[in-house]
């Protein structure tokens, strides 16, 4: 069991090439997500997964908004503050909302307390 | 969890991460688990919502063959439990369920279990083939 940070994102391009420009936006290797149409990303100590989703809304959130959601696992915590992962994927935000057009939303952890704060539960881009 | 399956007469061992990959955590008398979990009560803003069961249990398709969500001191509810069991069965219904045949939802003082027939666990049809909805998702 493993807590996950997220970054959803909208765009009207293929996922080969959103994964792909992605990857590039921030220098990560990107490989075939084995057995789905994922894909991989892997850069340094974070292993993030770029696919479709099928989440429903949620505290509020419009998941179902985003046709695509980056998935990074936080390894060995709970806390995701304390580690890489969400330090990369906030990089990874500002990329695209800085040189994409592609609306995104950045979900920490929906069931913390503090999720309702500045840097909470849904941080959303654009 | 582990040790809930154990008791139950599994045999269970860990599975390893795998970098690149999205994996089960448990093989389970040889069936691939996912494990999804709520934090406990003490950590949580406020007890999970059924979207939230449907979302952990649709986030565990494509990891495993049987989900299983421990939800105990979570204080999720049988109610709100079985409302996101409808929602998780709906979209299974028009979309699939990957690589799952079964989910569990186990929380304090039930244990819900959902054993989706063949026809709701056939893969996705491909892009622009129409869309057959199977209701045979049973309790």
């Amino acid at each position: 069991m493993a807590r996950t940070v997220e970054l959803f994102l909208d765009s009207d391009q293929p996922l080969a090439l959103v994964a792909r420009d992605l990857a590039g936006l921030v220098g990560a290797r990107l490989s075939p997500l084995p057995g789905t149409s994922g894909f991989a990303l892997s850069d340094g100590p974070v292993d993030a997964t770029v696919r479709e989703h099928a989440f429903v809304d949620d505290e509020g959130l419009p998941l179902s908004a985003f046709r695509y959601v980056i998935t990074v696992v936080v390894a060995g915590t709970y806390e995701p503050e304390a580690g890489p992962e969400l330090h990369w994927l906030r990089a990874l935000r500002r990329r695209v909302r800085d040189e994409r057009p592609w609306a995104c939303l950045l979900v920490v952890d929906l069931e913390r307390p503090d999720a309702g704060d500045a840097e909470g539960a849904g941080e959303r881009g654009r | 969890m582990a040790r809930a399956l154990v008791a139950e007469g599994h045999q269970v061992r860990s599975v390893a991460e795998q970098r690149a990959a999205r994996t089960a955590d448990l093989l389970a008398c040889g069936t691939t688990v996912e494990v999804k979990s709520f934090l406990p009560g003490g950590g949580r803003r406020k007890p999970p919502s059924p979207q939230s069961v449907a979302n952990k249990l649709l986030d565990a398709r494509g990891q495993g063959s049987v989900a299983v969500l421990w939800a105990v001191g979570s204080g999720l509810t049988q109610a709100r439990a079985r409302q996101g069991f409808a929602m998780f069965a709906a979209r299974v219904a028009e979309e699939g369920a990957g690589r799952l045949r079964a989910a569990r939802v186990i929380g304090d003082g039930f244990d819900i279990r959902l054993r989706l027939a063949p026809a709701v666990a056939a893969p996705r049809p491909a892009p622009g083939s129409p869309r057959v909805r199977a209701p045979g998702v049973t309790h």
